[in-house]
């Protein structure tokens, strides 16, 4: 006897599909420009890179990635009604996104220090262009962390709200996800 | 503990952590290139990029249990950008 | 239960029209007869600006006309979704009222550089620069500011998930929601034109411009069809009653 378990169920719901594939998509054709103009000037391009620190790019992964699981342990937690649990694992992804955040913006200044902004060459030009675009999609994340924090603290069996609850997780997994390919691009492309 | 460790989704996060510091190793301007070949090395790094993608999309976003038409769909999606993105890096080179 | 608004039906369905139609002449006068779509380039130097303004003078300055007539599409538009998200909302209509006066600031952005590159026109014969400085003050008006729209969006979401009506007569139903959230987290990338003079994140560049817009205009389209589609219902429903 076929279980329901084998037929597949959509996380979240349609819409949310659309919305990421649509993002992930546009950020693609970034990540394709920018290889383009990396393959016209290789040696500028490798000489920024080399005044990124990798460490600072791999501590924000590991915050990403971490928040990633807490988010997924959450919405678990979620689906089990799991009141005081689920709030406490969104905080927890929340606190890892803080993190990656104060980084980045730590990251920044030690650029402008260094008098590197923006319009300083065509590499940091996407530098900027891709971590500011992401940033806003992390600031935009972590509203939507915070939303489910409060909102889980009460259990509702209701299909629908999870539904949106699940999304709202999806859509933190496709920034983490957007970071996983940002760093390596911006980091550790040869 | 060990209930812990045999979590799926902390397991999945421990082999992102480990791919993650491996690429960082062999990668950017201070990794393994210096000594070699600098495209084989980047086609490494971009394809445990995709890899550590896919582990997200279908452990974390779960898609690993959803019908097999969004499933294919991720999976061609992930092909085609990893392809297209290896193409570009190779025509410029 | 939802507010009976059904005596408006009629106006809402007239205002939407009107809304649909003032966007096409508005979209008409700015895209061709002031030459603006494509955008024109942010590195371009003074003198070529006026030399693009200068090609059909006489055109653009008919189009801005138009434009400036046309330009307050959103207003009429920003009422209906108004009116259609207050029926839904229990109690006082809080999200209907900020998507209001959100709406109503954002009409704001579309007519406003319009009549800015109206005055840079009016007189090509000035210093070079000053038309530059015109050119350069309207187009950053128009892509760049953020301000109230992730706002506006907002509202609009608050009600597509909250409601308490079924998604196939509805003016918004979920998917509505998600389409909505996509357009605002698209929207950030606007004020990054300020940044950038050339490339994808300038303001004729696929980030800036030309996402949001089309995006945009799947969105206002997106909405127009369910909220007409809603309106069809609402009316069977008060005629049957």
């Amino acid at each position: 006897m076929r279980s329901k378990s084998t037929l597949g169920r959509v996380p979240g719901e349609a819409g949310i599909w659309i919305l990421i594939f649509g993002e992930m998509s546009v950020f693609s054709a970034l990540f394709a420009a920018f290889l383009y103009y990396r393959g016209r000037d290789v040696s500028g391009f490798t000489a920024s890179q080399a005044q990124l620190s990798k460490a600072i790019g791999l501590l924000n992964t590991v915050f990403l990635l971490t928040s990633s699981l807490f988010v997924a342990l959450a919405v678990r937690a979620t689906v089990r009604m799991r009141t005081i649990a689920a709030p406490r694992l969104y905080i927890a992804g929340l606190t890892c996104a803080a993190a990656f955040i104060l980084l980045k913006a730590f990251e920044y200044y030690t650029l402008f220090a260094r008098g590197i902004t923006v319009g300083s060459n065509t590499y940091f030009g996407f530098y900027f262009g891709l971590t500011a675009l992401h940033l806003g999609h992390v600031l935009i994340g972590s509203g939507v962390l915070l939303a489910l924090a409060i909102a889980t603290r009460t259990p509702s069996s209701e299909p629908k709200r999870f539904a949106l609850i699940e999304s709202g997780g999806c859509f933190w997994h496709m920034v983490d996800a957007l970071w996983i390919i940002i760093f390596a691009l911006l980091y550790l492309v040869e | 503990m060990r209930g812990f460790l045999r979590d799926r989704l902390v397991l999945v996060w421990l082999v992102l952590i480990g791919a993650t510091l491996f690429s960082t190793g062999i990668g950017g301007t201070t990794g393994l290139a210096r000594s070699g070949d600098g495209a084989a090395v980047t086609a490494a790094v971009l394809a445990i990029a995709f890899g550590k993608v896919a582990a997200v999309i279908f452990n974390y976003m779960d898609i690993r249990r959803a019908p097999g038409a969004l499933k294919i769909l991720w999976g061609a999606w992930l092909a085609v950008v990893l392809t297209v993105l290896m193409g570009i890096y190779r025509t410029g080179l | 239960m939802s507010r009976d608004f059904s005596t408006t039906i009629r106006a809402q369905r007239f205002l939407l029209w009107l809304s649909l139609i003032s966007a096409a002449i508005f979209f008409f006068s700015w895209a061709w007869m002031m030459g603006f779509f494509p955008p024109p380039s942010p590195s371009l130097s003074a003198d070529q600006v006026v030399a693009l303004y200068s090609q059909h003078i006489i055109r653009f300055r008919v189009g801005v006309v138009l434009a400036l007539i046309s330009g307050a599409f959103m207003m009429p538009y920003s009422l209906v979704v108004s009116m259609q998200m207050a029926r839904l909302e229990k109690g006082a209509p809080i999200w209907a009222i900020l998507q209001l006066m959100c709406g109503l600031v954002n009409a704001m952005y579309i007519w406003g550089p319009v009549l800015v590159w109206g005055v840079a026109a009016f007189s090509i014969d000035r210093a070079p620069e000053l038309t530059l400085l015109l050119h350069e003050l309207a187009w950053l008006s128009y892509i760049t500011p953020l301000t109230v729209f992730p706002l506006n969006l907002l509202a609009i979401i608050m009600v597509c998930f909250g409601k308490d009506e079924e998604d196939r007569h509805s003016a918004f139903p979920r998917w509505i929601g998600y389409l909505t959230a996509w357009q605002a987290v698209q929207s950030f990338g606007g004020p990054i034109a300020l940044l950038f003079k050339s490339g994808i994140f300038s303001w004729n560049g696929l980030i800036p411009f030309w996402l949001p817009l089309s995006l945009f205009g799947v969105w206002f389209g997106a909405l127009s069809f369910t909220i007409f589609r809603a309106l069809r219902y609402q009316q069977q429903q008060a005629s049957a009653a």
